[in-house]
């Protein structure tokens, strides 16, 4: 039987992945207001699969692919409700976004291809890792980050930022 | 105006919230049940494996294709391509079944920094499987595992759309370098559909143990270089090539102050980059016997880190198609150009 958390590890997980999950959870989701919940399914995922990682990497890798999973199950399970319940308010706000920004610019692309940009720019992942995590072909990456490039030029010379 | 880094970084749970978050992990790691691992079941696929291994039997198929076989199907069919195939990879033929399905490893191919593992996937109860593709310009279904050891990319392919089986090969680069040795990968979830939409087809876990052993050709190039980038001098320390991938590895004479380079502007233009940045986009190009100057900044891994009083840079470029060493005329780093040694 699985020893239960260590409290040291409990800190060390949130520490170390919440702000993560909760920049992912915007990205893909484009709101913060179920960023807790994800957090939270997504630990408790790590406690009931218990995986052996081999590297801090494949333990990112690993909160990375199960937090896009979590955000793709969310949306299906809102599509598939009647009516959507009102929503308190956030909890974390979500980032002021000024006009003309880039992330104003990101915000406005399709959420397949604000992940690859998030997961390509900010969190620095070569577009081979990014197919792994994702479970897609690299072409595929390369494709979408291309593609999210050319309509962040074409958002940003429209609004005059470029 | 905050750039989108900016924005991101400012996104983060309070240390309050992130308090009551780790307490409430705390609780439920104590009240939720966790699931346990099988030790019977990993030795009996470890003795299989092994089984497989010293027998030489053929894997899932029925029929273990020759690797150089397999890899010039990926990489690249022309004789000279086959023949580099033939002499850097090596058949495998390790399997595994769980959950209606058998993975089998087919072979291995690679150099000192990067390798490529075939897999062939085939159902118990003779189902063929297929992979349809691009169905529109925007739609590719196909197969995918949601969750797996491994560092690499998986792309899934169909090798004989007449065999009832399917491939994938994970290609993986490593700038810090691949020990061969006997390793065990585990893959989870075998799903289909589109990645942002998908079902899972069979949990598994497979669990295949083998050994990542293959003969490696690379050759050293005359290094001893300088590239000027700003007010620093980074020195070409070795660069090695193979068929499959080019590695350079770099130095600066002390220790720059890169961390936070390496998060600058990624629209920047190479010049306009700072120095730790600058250290891993170098330009990679090679220039090959008939003119052709190829690309290679594209699909490069790149690293950068402090060592013995000095920031080293390793950037290793795989090539999309295996490159005969004898096709190459030379390869050009920034505004330095080596020529390959004449045998």
């Amino acid at each position: 039987m699985r020893p239960t958390l260590d409290p040291r590890e409990a800190e060390r997980l949130v520490e170390t992945y919440a702000d993560l999950i909760l920049r992912l959870s915007y990205t893909y989701l484009s709101h913060t207001q179920d960023a807790q919940d994800v957090c939270q399914t997504v630990f408790l995922k790590l406690l009931e699969r218990a995986p052996a990682f081999a590297s801090p990497d494949h333990e990112k890798a690993w909160i990375i692919r199960t937090t896009v999973n979590t955000c793709k199950d969310l949306l299906k399970s809102h599509w598939r409700r009647s009516t959507a319940p009102m929503e308190a308010a956030a909890d974390i706000p979500a980032p002021a976004v000024e006009e003309g920004s880039l992330l104003a610019a990101v915000n406005l692309l399709p959420p397949k291809y604000r992940l690859v940009i998030y997961l390509y720019y900010y969190e620095g992942y070569a577009a081979q890792e990014i197919a792994h995590l994702l479970g897609c072909s690299r072409a595929t990456v390369n494709t979408q980050l291309h593609r999210g490039r050319e309509r962040l030029k074409l958002i940003l010379k429209e609004e005059g930022s470029l | 105006m905050k750039s989108y880094r900016e924005s991101m970084d400012n996104l983060s749970f309070s240390p309050e919230q992130k308090q009551a978050m780790a307490e409430e992990l705390l609780t439920a790691s104590q009240t939720r049940p966790t699931r346990k691992r099988n030790p019977k079941r990993m030795v009996v696929v470890a003795a299989a494996a092994i089984l497989v291994l010293s027998l030489g039997t053929a894997g899932a198929t029925g029929a273990l294709k020759p690797a150089g076989e397999v890899f010039a199907q990926l990489f690249g069919s022309s004789p000279a391509q086959q023949e580099a195939a033939d002499r850097m990879s090596s058949a495998v033929g390790v399997s595994s079944t769980a959950d209606g399905y058998t993975i089998t490893v087919d072979a291995v191919i690679g150099d000192e920094n990067t390798c490529a593992i075939v897999y062939s996937i085939t159902a118990e109860d003779g189902t063929p499987l297929s992979i349809p593709g691009w169905v529109d310009e925007e739609t590719y279904l196909g197969y995918f595992f949601a969750f797996s050891d491994g560092y690499g990319s998986q792309n899934f392919y169909d090798s004989d759309p007449n065999d009832g089986a399917i491939q994938f090969v994970e290609e993986i680069t490593m700038t810090s370098g691949i020990e061969k040795q006997v390793v065990t990968k585990t893959f989870q979830d075998l799903s289909f559909g589109q990645w942002n939409e998908s079902e899972v087809v069979a949990a598994g876990p497979w669990e295949l143990t083998f050994p990542l052993a293959y003969e490696n050709n690379s050759v050293s190039l005359q290094a001893d270089q300088l590239l000027q980038l700003r007010e620093e001098n980074l020195y070409l320390d070795e660069v090695t090539i193979s068929p499959l991938s080019i590695t350079v590895k770099s130095s600066f004479d002390t220790i720059i102050d890169w961390e936070d380079d390496v998060q600058s502007d990624p629209f920047a233009e190479y010049d306009q980059m700072p120095t730790g940045r600058q250290a891993i986009s170098v330009p990679l190009s090679i220039t090959l016997t008939d003119g052709t100057v190829m690309d290679l900044n594209g699909n490069v891994s790149s690293s950068i880190g402090d060592e013995d009083g000095k920031t080293r840079c390793v950037r290793v470029s795989r090539f999309e198609k295996i490159l005969p060493l004898d096709t190459i005329a030379s390869i050009t780093i920034g505004d330095v150009t080596i020529p390959m040694p004449k045998e």
